[in-house]
């Protein structure tokens, strides 16, 4: 399941504090000029991840928007960050298994005391964990 | 809220009006043109009819119409226009109407209010598109004849017009289906010029006209009834709304702005997709299930994309020029025969009129100038006339024989495929649409339909709903799936206008009908008239041209039969014809169809059902519906429904803010792709109001560059400027996500618009913009004030002056050494403000720095800032220069210092920042006039550089930067703040920030100057190694310098010497200046050496211009490695200014030459002397070896015993030599002058120096005893071996104890030894000091800076301090201990009480006992047994302090270890002392006692007399506080038997 992917997690200003391209390590990157593509997309989700969070009480809500060939997948913490992920091919046990174990790291990353709430996460540690789930969930 | 005008109930009925075409005679438009109108514009403000009109319906009840709006149509504008021209003029409508200005800065309006541009768009759409085959609602229910009274033959002329309207109707196909029916109202009109016709000629017309047609079907119009004089236009103008633009518009101005004319493609960079596919989450395989899905197509690459089928007569004005289109556009040229394509969209074809009389006049002239009030009253009177007389009537009759044949069909059968189709077809749309039913004009289904219309337009919604329900269901039934789209969609709009009480709103209806339109219809089965090809639409058009130019040929062949050359030329016109066309369809350059089968259908009814939900609040249902039926190729309509789609979403509850900003932007580049401009940068400006600030970087980087770009195209320059700088500038650009390439385009653009901006305001003497690029890193900027600096000259130095390569942590030393300074000038002010020579971001920049003014550029102030690039390509600045401004201190106003003469601008030619680095950028200022200089900032020219072959300096001029990179100039502030306060609570809990002063500037009157440089600066010297530097001191200022001082926070590595150097001697001589003064020196005179040294001056100072030549010493340490040299010279000019400072900063690196100890120790003897073992090891990197030439000893109480044989020696790398030396306790020469040993502590300082040369052949030595003269002839012979320069004067730094420079404590130069616990002990613990210091001078051979080979001299001191105790120069290794285990928690440090005492090491060797004997004693046993051998025990008090000396000649134990003799076995232990065996003694401090005492042996042997126990106790002290000392000093005596011989004899 060779897809694309784009993962966001976004605080509750609507502010990015994670972003991150997943793409299988067969293909070359994408295309530059697609990535604002993707920030748009999200960002246009949002609205229905706020619709959609009150109508469950899972936190994984599923594809809850699609734009052309891209699916919105998301994932609202406790706290209300939302996690936002397109992807281009259904996927859905390893977006959820995905979603988990971000929702994990970043638990563990917003327990640093050094870390300011909704800012943007800038550990490396975090990007490691999130590109390696990310292989092991999403591209391969 | 973007509300429309509109309500849906208005827009539905105002689409479906009942619509009358008019028919005019030229002279009635000539009579209209009088107004500027035509007859059709003319009537069409007053074709609402105010008053209810009434008729009957089949059931022969009353209905009643509220408003009736007629709409009337021109026959010959009312052909639905070609479809490029419909195109234009959708286009040109969407331009025309833009959004309110937004004000002058620009920013857009918080929420859309309203959209006029989609409703000029959905109203010109719904005129330009030709009714369908499958609808009636649109098509003329009537015809008005108009003919002028004032023509020759009035009714002849109707006559003509109603022949012309029956071959309309019934001659032509195509013209056929703009009727209602086969008999639609032929109303007559009679219009007359008041002015011109006689009423009663005109009403005689009229009378004629009334008896041939009939009085309900004919009218009379008078107009142009108002008197010449009276003409002036109306107020307001009622035909304002409805005349059409005139097609050659005056202005012309917003066609060209808005840039309708050419879609640019504008990003090629940063793109959108085209495509939007949004919708329902229930069934997303939509995306990949259906395989006639454009965005399949592109998604599997096919090369050919899915045309839709299209054929001529159903050509969609909304998609792009289908093929069909192509014939019409060659046709025109053909006979032309140059070949040329005219434009076809050329706006004459719009009107097919003779002349506009206003534009020939050239003046504009209002409507209806020559209509009274009373014309227009007839004009109503007219429309209502027509309307209650003749419209009313006519369509009674018309609703009775539709409906009649309606319910006369009831019961017919229907064709046997039908019935069978009813029975066992599918009946879902969707199933196989090819093969639909073609009905005639009059079949009963379509009554039914044409019924439902006639209802509908004329408001009786209920009949319509039933006649519209039925036609549904029969449609159904035979699968033709467009009538049955119709149907449906007019249903529902029925059903909708009905209103409340009627049945539910069925949106599945209008669903139904766009899904249908969209997927199922097929043109073929649009209707029964149409032509029986189905095939793709290349093929449609490829047939026209074929026929074209079969047709060519044809005429070929005919004119060939007369002409033959005109024939060939025919046929190669229509090769060329048909290669042309092919080639544009095989090039594709069409876009592809539209999506759909019937596109323009589906929009038509998505627009009549987002009108309808958004009536009833479903905005995001209407939003879907928009988004549905935008298209890849159609841009502009694209554009208008993603708009409208974002409006919904905005209007929707909750709002959906994010959806409507990303449609937003989505409408805006298809705005900007259709060439609409204006409402791209409209669409992407309101969406950036949601985007901005939340960090969606790349999102914002997209709608920055696309403001930017589209403000620029669109001659906005400082929009464009501010939205591509917030690319570049500030946090944007730090964490910028962009490619290197990106970037570059960014900055590319970014400069370009900067340039356009300059040519376009093209002001010579404007200040250049300020730019955004480089990201300037303005806190950082630091502030030199420093001389200029002199260049070196034949050797000279000079001091290296305070830089911004200086660390900022050494300032404090700076400053420290200033303090002292000022201390010593008495100049200090308390507190102490020091002089910050660079003022950076962590000094105190509340105080102005002070620069003197000054002739010959000798003091300048720099400035240094940073300059960052975050761009992935290298900037270039060239001619940077700073911006200033300057006021002098007469008083006179203050000028800006591009003109002014005093403060010349220091430029930089050029510097390249390279990319994603930090570079300073340096620039100076000189001031020459005193006053005031506030530094504004810098400006600069600014490019990308070019690859690095390009040297050559950008062109200055703006202008001629073509092939160059384009280079801007450019300027930056400055603007910096002091650091943040947190003084008081409101500093802390706000935020405030101390005032900087560090670019205001104050300059002061020209001073005195100093320079300093020097000759002969070594780089790295030996440890130990000294060396003479030339100094030279020079005011170069204005005033006189009345006292230097120089400073250095390490004394010990330099000295300056104060007396001027002996002219001519050789000064670089090591062993220079006058001997001592005194021989014995005392180590007080080192307190007077401290860091600061003031040189004197000649009489009246140091006069300007005046030079000071010094010789200046430089020790290297002991230690290796690299070591500071830093020197401040203070000089104190007349006047209250403050000092001048200079400071010069080296670096010496050390090398290791020898590593000297030490280790004292007491000799055993009657004088009280110490042994000074010297340990010399080579460590020097050099083969050459290191020759001792003299070895002094320096030390208060001891003096050298120069008698004492000295090995000379030569130590080479890796040995190490021992050299001894003894010194003697001198006896202390009191103030009474008794020679007593008593040592006074007023003697304790006095040092005696002795030295002992080592070797006689050293050529210092020479030269020392050429200048000595013959005083001290032999070398080694006396102290004056040692100069005071500089070897003393090292000697007394070495013991220069100075507390350390930071953090001051205590301002006295010299530190004072730590005072004792007690003086007693003090006393006694002088018994173990040892205090000496051994200075070893040695030379060597070096190489010098030039390279030459020469001698280097050095001196080495070490000071013994304590008894058997090693000191050395070089710590070993091996004495670096191991590091205490870290601990977390710092345990408390034991506090350990004042020693009162001195410890165990101290009072165990205060006294040595020497025995005293003779060392061989012959003794007869045989005369006497007993041999009693006298010893007297010497008691030497070491210490000072009166001791009592207690001997125990019994061993007081046999701990004490005893060292081991060569001969210690042989010792024998039976000695017996007699006499006293424990005597005490009390020795005075510093003497010694003798003790007699007596040995006793019997036998012949060895034996040991200092085997004593020794113990002491302090004069006063408690008899039993004996300590025992450890010294024991063997003696051994030998007894000999003596052997009678004369009794043997």
């Amino acid at each position: 399941m060779a897809g694309n992917y784009y993962f966001a997690i976004v605080g509750d200003k609507d502010n990015p504090i994670f972003e991150m391209e997943i793409s299988p390590p067969s293909k070359e990157a994408k295309k530059e000029d697609h990535r604002h593509l993707s920030q748009f997309i999200a960002h246009a989700a949002l609205d229905l991840v706020d619709e959609q969070m009150w109508s469950t009480s899972a936190m994984y809500l599923k594809v809850v928007d699609k734009f052309n060939e891209w699916f919105v997948s998301a994932f609202v913490t406790a706290s209300r960050m939302r996690f936002v992920l397109l992807h281009d091919v259904k996927n859905e046990d390893g977006i959820k298994n995905f979603f988990m174990e971000m929702y994990e790291t970043y638990i563990k990353h917003s327990m640093n005391p050094f870390y300011e709430n909704n800012s943007p996460i800038k550990s490396s540690a975090f990007d490691k964990k999130a590109q390696m789930y990310g292989r092991k969930y999403l591209t391969s | 809220m973007a509300k429309c005008a509109q309500t849906a109930a208005q827009f539905i009925t105002e689409a479906f009006r009942p619509r009358i075409a008019v028919m005019s005679s030229p002279e009635v438009e000539a009579i209209c043109m009088k107004n500027d109108l035509t007859l059709t514009e003319l009537l069409q403000p007053f074709c609402k009819v105010n008053q209810d009109v009434q008729y009957r319906d089949p059931l022969n009840s009353l209905v009643t119409v509220r408003d009736l709006h007629l709409a009337l149509d021109d026959w010959s504008l009312s052909a639905p226009p070609p479809a490029h021209v419909a195109r234009r003029q959708l286009a040109e409508c969407v331009a025309q109407s833009l959004p309110p200005p937004t004000g002058d800065d620009g920013a857009p309006a918080e929420r859309p209010e309203s959209a006029p541009w989609f409703e000029a768009w959905r109203q010109r759409l719904l005129q330009v598109e030709p009714p369908g085959e499958h609808e009636f609602a649109r098509r003329y229910v009537a015809c008005v004849l108009a003919v002028s009274s004032a023509a020759a033959a009035p009714l002849q002329q109707l006559q003509q017009l109603a022949q012309h309207q029956h071959q309309q109707q019934h001659g032509q196909p195509a013209g056929g289906a703009r009727w209602f029916s086969n008999n639609v109202l032929i109303y007559h009109l009679l219009v007359t010029d008041s002015g011109a016709t006689p009423v009663a000629s005109a009403e005689a017309v009229f009378e004629q006209v009334k008896s041939a047609y009939g009085a309900h079907c004919c009218h009379h119009l008078r107009l142009n009834s108002r008197r010449p004089e009276h003409r002036e236009p109306h107020q307001p103008d009622p035909w304002a709304g409805y005349v059409l633009r005139r097609p050659t518009n005056l202005d012309g101005t917003p066609a060209q702005l808005s840039g309708t004319e050419t879609p640019v493609e504008v990003a090629e960079l940063i793109s959108l997709p085209s495509l939007v596919v949004e919708g329902e989450l229930s069934s997303p395989s939509h995306l990949t299930t259906h395989p006639l899905s454009p965005e399949a197509a592109s998604g599997a690459g096919s090369p050919l994309p899915v045309r839709a089928v299209a054929s001529a007569p159903a050509l969609s004005p909304l998609g792009p020029p289908a093929p069909g289109a192509v014939p019409a556009a060659v046709a025109v040229p053909a006979p032309g025969g140059d070949g040329t394509v005219r434009d076809p969209a050329a706006p004459e074809v719009l009107v097919n009129r003779v002349s506009y009389p206003s534009q020939q006049a050239g003046g504009v002239q209002g409507h209806g100038m020559c209509l009274s009030a009373s014309d227009l009253d007839r004009i109503t009177i007219f429309i209502s006339e027509m309307c209650i007389r003749g419209l009313m009537p006519h369509v009674e009759r018309q609703m009775r024989a539709l409906s009649d044949v309606v319910n006369n069909r009831k019961g017919v059968s229907r064709s046997l495929i039908s019935a069978t189709k009813r029975w066992f077809g599918g009946n879902k749309p969707g199933a196989a649409a090819a093969n639909s039913v073609i009905y005639s004009h009059e079949a009963p289904e379509i009554q039914v339909r044409r019924l439902g219309d006639l209802a509908f337009m004329f408001g009786h919604y209920d009949l319509a709903y039933q006649a519209y329900h039925t036609a549904k269901r029969d449609f159904n039934a035979d699968a033709a799936w467009l009538h049955f789209a119709g149907a449906v969609e007019m249903a529902a709009l029925s059903v909708f206008l009905h209103g409340a009480h009627g049945k539910p709103f069925p949106q599945h209806y209008l669903d139904q009908a766009v899904t249908t339109y969209l997927d199922t219809c097929s043109p073929a089965g649009s209707g029964g008239t149409s032509m029986p090809e189905t095939v793709c639409g290349g093929l449609v058009a490829v047939r026209p041209a074929a026929e074209l130019i079969a047709s060519a040929d044809r005429a070929g062949d005919e004119e060939r039969e007369g002409d033959g050359s005109g024939g060939r030329r025919f046929r190669r016109l229509a090769r060329r014809l048909s290669a042309t066309l092919r080639r544009s369809l095989s090039a594709e350059e069409d876009p592809s169809p539209p999506t759909g089968r019937m596109p323009n259908y589906a929009l038509r009814a998505t627009l009549f059902s987002t009108e309808c939900l958004k009536d009833r609040a479903q905005f995001t249902e209407a939003a879907l519906q928009f988004i549905r039926l935008t298209a890849e190729d159609a841009d502009l309509r694209s554009a208008l429904l993603l708009e409208q789609a974002a409006h919904c979403f905005l209007n929707s509850q909750p709002p959906a803010l994010r959806k409507y900003a990303f449609h937003m932007i989505l409408s805006g580049h298809r705005f900007s792709k259709a060439g609409q401009r204006r409402h791209a940068l409209r669409a992407y400006k309101q969406a950036a109001q949601v985007y901005e600030g939340h960090g969606w970087r790349l999102a914002d980087d997209h709608i920055a560059f696309t403001l930017g770009r589209q403000s620029e195209a669109l001659q906005e320059h400082e929009a464009a400027r501010t939205a591509l700088g917030s690319l570049l500038a500030g946090a944007a650009a730090v964490e910028t996500r962009q490619s290197p390439a990106q970037q570059a385009a960014f900055v590319r653009e970014y400069l370009h618009v900067i340039r356009q901006q300059c040519d376009s305001s093209s002001a010579p003497g404007a200040r250049p913009p300020q730019l955004p690029v480089p990201h300037l890193l303005s806190q950082q900027t630091r502030v030199l004030v420093s001389p200029a600096q002199q260049p070196p000259a034949d050797g000279w130095t000079p001091a290296s002056g305070a830089s911004f390569a200086d660390e900022e942590e050494d300032n404090a030393k700076w400053f420290r050494l200033e303090e002292l300074c000022l201390e010593r000038l008495g100049q200090n002010s308390v507190p102490f403000k020091p002089t910050i020579q660079c003022m950076s971001d962590k000094t105190n920049n509340r105080h102005q720095p002070r620069v003197p003014a000054s002739g010959e550029g000798s003091s300048r102030s720099t400035f240094s800032w940073c300059c960052v690039t975050r761009c992935g390509s290298p900037w270039s600045c060239s001619d940077l220069r700073l911006q200033y401004i300057f006021s002098p201190a007469g008083g006179r106003g203050p000028g800006t210092g591009r003109d002014r003469r005093p403060s010349p601008a220091h430029t930089l030619s050029r510097c390249t920042l390279e990319e994603n680095a930090t570079q300073e950028v340096t620039l100076s200022i000189t001031a020459h006039e005193p006053g005031d200089l506030t530094i504004l900032g810098y400006e600069f020219s600014l490019s990308l550089a070019a690859a690095p072959a390009d040297s050559e300096p950008p062109p200055a001029g703006p202008g001629a930067a073509k092939e160059a990179p384009p280079a801007v100039r450019g300027c930056q502030p400055i603007t910096v703040r002091g650091r943040r306060l947190n003084g008081t609570k409101e500093e802390r809990s706000g935020v405030f920030y101390a005032e900087d002063k560090r670019l205001q500037l104050r300059v002061e009157e020209a001073s005195a100057q100093l320079q300093l440089s020097f000759c002969g600066l070594p780089s790295s010297l030996l440890c130990g190694q000294i060396h003479p530097v030339l100094v030279r001191l020079t005011n170069s200022g204005r005033r006189p310098l009345l006292r230097l001082m120089v400073a250095t926070p390490d004394p010990h590595l330099l000295a300056l010497e104060l007396s001027p150097p002996p002219d001519g001697e050789r000064w670089s001589q090591v062993r220079g200046g006058p001997p001592p003064a005194a021989g014995r020196l005392c180590w007080a005179q080192a307190a007077r050496l401290g860091r600061v040294t003031e040189v004197p001056l000649p009489e009246g100072g140091l006069v300007p211009g005046g030079c000071l030549l010094r010789r200046l010493w430089l020790r290297a340490p002991h230690a290796d490695g690299p070591r500071p040299l830093e020197l401040l010279v203070c000089g104190a000019a007349p006047g209250p200014g403050r000092p001048r400072l200079l400071r010069h900063a080296g670096r010496l690196l050390v090398t290791p030459s020898a590593a000297v100890s030490v280790r004292p120790s007491r000799s055993v003897g009657p004088r009280q002397s110490l042994h000074l073992d010297i340990q010399v090891s080579g460590v020097q990197p050099s083969a050459a070896p290191i020759v001792l030439e003299r070895v002094a000893v320096a030390a208060p109480g001891w003096r050298l015993d120069r008698t004492a044989p000295v090995d000379a020696a030569e130590v080479q790398r890796g040995e190490t030599a021992y050299l001894g030396v003894v010194v003697d306790r001198v006896p202390v020469r009191t103030a009474a002058g008794d020679g007593s040993t008593n040592p006074t502590a007023a003697n304790d300082e006095l040092l005696n120096i002795g030295s002992i040369a080592l070797t006689s052949d050293s050529p210092s030595m020479d030269h020392k005893s050429h200048q000595q003269g013959g005083d001290h002839p032999q070398p080694g012979d006396s102290d004056s071996g040692l100069s005071e320069w500089p070897c003393v004067q090292f000697l007394l730094r070495h013991k220069l104890q100075l507390p350390p420079l930071l953090p001051p404590q205590s301002s006295g130069p010299t530190g004072a030894a730590p005072e004792p616990p007690s003086a007693e002990g003090a006393a006694l613990a002088a018994a173990v000091r040892v205090d000496a210091t051994v200075l070893l001078q040695w030379r060597t051979q070096g190489v010098d800076a030039a390279g030459r080979e020469t001698t280097v001299y050095g001196q080495h001191h070490v000071t013994a301090e304590l008894l058997d105790d090693s000191s050395a120069t070089y710590p070993s290794a091996a004495e670096l201990e191991p590091l205490p285990p870290v601990t977390i928690i710092p345990s408390r440090p034991p506090s350990p009480p004042p020693p009162h005492w001195p410890g165990e090491g101290v009072m165990d060797r205060l006294v040595t006992v020497v025995p005293l004997h003779r060392p061989a004693v012959n003794h007869n046993f045989d005369r006497k047994r007993l041999c009693v051998i006298p010893v007297t025990m010497l008691v030497q008090n070491h210490s000072r302090c009166d001791l009592v000396v207690h001997l125990s000649t019994v061993p007081v134990g046999s701990s004490s270890s005893r060292r081991s003799l060569p001969y210690s076995s042989h010792i024998s232990s039976d000695l017996v002392w007699v006499g006293r065996t424990h005597p005490h003694v009390t020795v005075p401090a510093g003497g010694s006692a003798r003790l007699p005492l007596a040995a006793a042996v019997t036998r012949p042997g060895l034996y040991d007399l200092g085997s004593v126990g020794v113990a002491c106790r302090r004069a006063g002290a408690d008899a039993t506080d004996l300590t025992e000392q450890s010294a024991h000093t063997e003696s051994a005596v030998v007894v000999r038997r003596l052997v009678e011989t004369a009794r043997a004899e």
